[in-house]
């Protein structure tokens, strides 16, 4: 287990089960959702990246190499935890893709403001959704070149 | 007589009165001389008396004409009145030391005699004579130098005393007169007719001035004159001082004075002028009396309570008003203190201390108090008024009764109190809705999409993970479920959309219309997927308006214009534009469709649609939209169309400057 949570690639932070499962099955139709962690809410996500609570064993320097989140969590709302990823020196370099459905232009430039990698509004259409997942997986996990993280 | 005189010769009354008179006197001096029987009044044993009572009615008559004349005298009056004062005066003096010297008189200083008698007389005939032709010749002016008076009665006096005393005294220097049983010496007689003739001058002159109307009693000097001579003649023709002629000429000359006294106490000139100052003083009288009834009607008849007050702060007068708004009299307020009326004496008090000050005051604020108590809320306006030298006499103050703006403004402040309360209660109503509307949209736009993303994504998983356990018509019903979620989709991003257009703020900057038309059409034209649609677009007016809005405006028109022109062979859009008065107006038009007008009225409703959705995509928000831009730039829209043949679709815009930037 501790293997497997080091080597977490994708935090999907999503509190509706079903976009989780959709998301999910799209990312593995690419092979990409093997070392994919799910939590349900804010406070959970925060946890997790800064290893606290349930994930206290955890190294908050050993982040995901990439957080997809979705804006309207209970607990400790997605702005929230984007604020706190992008402003915490540890965690700044972490790619954040905000996956939401919302559409409204305030929550793209909020989030923008607080650096966020990468707006995406979710589609209605399952196929289309299906591609945007796989493609910002794609992207992010292969594509993408992060910075080489200090260990 | 001039002839050349437009009067005619007896025009003047008193003069024709004058000549009848005179014609008079004169046919009784010609009856008593050419009647001798009449001779039998010579040697009237008793004529001395007589003549006693004939030279003292005359001195006492001279010393009248002396008297008013000379008391009557003020500047502006006649010299020749003074003139001839002084002269009767200086002749009455004569005509006394004649009198005391006449014979039969007891020795006065020296024996009586006749012939000293009538030196002196003559000596007085010859004064009046030359103070007749004076005044005959002098123009009837007032004296240059009102003291030279003094002067002329002191000359004269001397004249007189001289005379007198040289008469009295000196009775021997005198030339014969009168010899005792031969009569008069050819010298009295010549010195008569000497006169006579001196006195013809003064009768010529007065005649003339008195054919004229004048100023002073030109006829009666005229009389005087003529009688004068009259009387002179009798003298010449007396053989004894007692005799008829004697008599006669003594009566002559008190006729004569008679009649300088009219003239002298006549003198008609002040005195017409002062009654024509009486008929000025009364018609002005009157005027004033009917200008103060005027004035007084005004005051009595104003609404606003008037009041003077002098310097002390006492009424001096009011009006009705002040009576009414006061509870109190006229006769109660005069005389009391102005202050005493007032809720607040001291205030009233300064008030009008500072119209003595300031020489007015304007809406000043008072509260005048009943007798029975009720305060009536007033301005005073005052001013000082003044006499004719600017002395201030005291204040003029007028009130304004305000109870009824009070009230008014009372009331009106109230209804603007409710009406903010009610403004600021719709407000945050307003605020509320928003903010609610706002959180509706939110919501809308997260929670409605999240279940159709699921039923759609769990019904593409069903057709994908379970395709070989499904028939055709399951896997048929399983993509009208998908369908529908699209469609949902879209009517939910619709929504949205329409409620931003009416939600977001509008910045405004100047627009190029048509180079934003043209780029609209661009995007959509890489849209349009098997066919080509010539889109002509002409010179369009600039307008002011938010950018962005705008583009949605021609995005939608322009898609309508090119989805409903898909079943035209040759389909034609037309973008136009023109200004008219202060509106541009811009048009598109095609030659699709088109529409029924009698459904004119839905084209720009919420999700209305005049097509089926199989026929023609599309929720029905577009014109709604284009609609709620417009009007939301303060502009307007409408359409015209006919089945088969087209639509155009009209939107107005008002023509701004650009201030908004």
């Amino acid at each position: 287990m501790d293997e497997a949570v080091e080597e977490v690639e994708i935090l999907l932070v999503e509190d509706n089960p079903t976009d989780a499962e959709l998301a999910i099955r799209a990312l593995k139709k690419c092979n990409l959702a093997n070392r994919l962690v799910w939590v349900k809410d804010g406070a959970e996500a925060l946890d997790f990246i800064f290893a606290a609570g349930a994930y206290a064993g955890r190294s908050v320097r050993n982040g995901p190499k990439v957080i997809l989140l979705d804006l309207r969590l209970p607990k400790v709302d997605g702005m929230e935890v984007l604020r706190r990823v992008k402003g915490d020196e540890r965690t700044r370099t972490i790619p954040v893709v905000v996956l939401t459905s919302s559409k409204e232009d305030r929550d793209v430039a909020e989030s923008y403001r607080l650096g966020v990698n990468s707006y995406i509004s979710k589609p209605v259409e399952f196929d289309e959704f299906a591609k945007t997942v796989a493609e910002l997986g794609l992207y992010w996990l292969l594509v993408n070149r992060p910075p080489v993280a200090p260990r | 007589m001039p002839s050349d005189s437009p009067q005619l010769p007896y025009a003047n009354p008193e003069l024709r009165r004058m000549l009848w008179l005179l014609s008079g006197l004169t046919a009784l001096f010609v009856v008593i001389w050419l009647a001798p029987a009449l001779y039998a009044v010579q040697g009237l044993a008793s004529y001395l008396p007589v003549h006693m009572f004939a030279e003292t009615f005359s001195i006492v008559v001279a010393m009248l004409v002396f008297g008013v004349a000379w008391n009557a005298y003020s500047v502006e009056r006649p010299g020749n009145i003074i003139i001839l004062a002084c002269a009767l005066f200086a002749v009455a003096l004569i005509d006394f030391a004649h009198t005391l010297s006449f014979k039969g008189m007891p020795d006065f200083i020296t024996p009586s005699s006749p012939e000293k008698a009538i030196n002196l007389w003559l000596s007085a005939r010859l004064v009046a004579a030359l103070a007749l032709l004076a005044v005959a010749l002098r123009p009837w002016r007032p004296l240059a130098d009102p003291r030279s008076r003094y002067w002329l009665l002191a000359g004269t006096l001397a004249v007189a005393i001289a005379v007198s005393w040289l008469g009295v005294v000196h009775p021997e220097v005198w030339p014969r007169t009168f010899i005792a049983g031969r009569g008069l010496t050819p010298f009295k007689i010549g010195a008569e007719y000497a006169i006579v003739a001196i006195l013809l001058v003064p009768v010529v002159l007065f005649y003339r001035q008195a054919r004229q109307p004048q100023t002073y009693d030109a006829a009666s000097l005229f009389a005087a004159t003529v009688i004068t001579i009259l009387s002179e003649l009798s003298f010449t023709l007396y053989s004894d001082v007692a005799d008829i002629f004697n008599l006669l000429g003594h009566i002559y000359k008190i006729v004569a004075y008679f009649f300088i006294y009219r003239a002298v106490a006549s003198v008609r000139e002040p005195f017409q002028r002062l009654d024509a100052e009486f008929a000025e003083n009364r018609r002005i009288a009157r005027e004033l009396r009917t200008v103060s009834l005027y004035t007084r009607s005004l005051i009595e008849a104003s609404l606003d309570p008037l009041v003077t007050i002098n310097a002390a702060g006492k009424i001096t007068d009011v009006n009705h008003a002040t009576e009414q708004v006061t509870g109190r009299s006229r006769a109660e307020l005069i005389g009391t203190d102005f202050s005493d009326y007032f809720t607040v004496p001291d205030k009233a008090r300064s008030g009008y201390q500072q119209v003595f000050l300031k020489g007015a005051v304007t809406d000043y604020p008072l509260a005048l108090r009943h007798r029975d108590g009720h305060v009536t809320d007033v301005l005073y306006n005052a001013s000082v008024y003044c006499d004719e030298t600017g002395e201030v006499l005291g204040v003029f103050a007028a009130a304004r009764d305000i109870t009824e703006r009070k009230k008014a403004e009372e009331n009106l402040l109230a209804l603007k109190n409710e009406l903010e309360v009610r403004v600021a209660e719709r407000t945050a109503q307003l605020a509320a809705a928003n903010q609610e509307l706002e959180a509706f949209s939110y919501s809308v736009s997260h929670d409605l999409r999240t279940p159709l993303r699921a039923i759609d994504g769990f019904s593409g998983i069903l057709l994908e993970d379970y395709a070989g356990k499904l028939d055709d018509e399951g896997k048929r019903l399983l993509n009208v479920v998908r369908d529908n979620t699209v469609r949902m989709g879209q009517l939910i991003d619709d929504i949205l959309k329409f409620s931003r257009a009416g939600r977001l703020e509008l910045s405004y900057s100047e627009i190029d219309m048509e180079e934003l038309a043209r780029s609209v059409y661009e995007e959509l034209r890489s849209s349009i997927t098997g066919r080509e649609v010539p889109v002509e677009i002409e010179h369009l007016p600039p307008a002011m308006g938010d950018r962005a809005m705008m583009r949605q405006v021609f995005a939608n028109l322009l898609s309508n214009a090119i989805k409903f022109t898909r079943t035209k062979e040759d389909a034609r859009v037309k973008v136009a534009g023109s200004v008219a008065g202060n509106e541009a107006i811009y048009l598109v038009q095609d030659n699709g469709v088109g529409f029924d007008m009698q459904y004119v009225g839905k084209l720009f409703g919420v999700f209305q649609r005049l097509h089926g959705v199989a026929e023609f995509e599309g929720t029905g928000i577009g014109l709604a939209i284009v609609k709620r831009v417009v009007t939301r730039h303060g502009g307007r829209v409408w359409a015209e169309g006919k089945v088969g043949e087209g639509a155009t679709i009209y939107f107005a815009l008002p023509v701004k400057e650009k201030e908004h930037g």
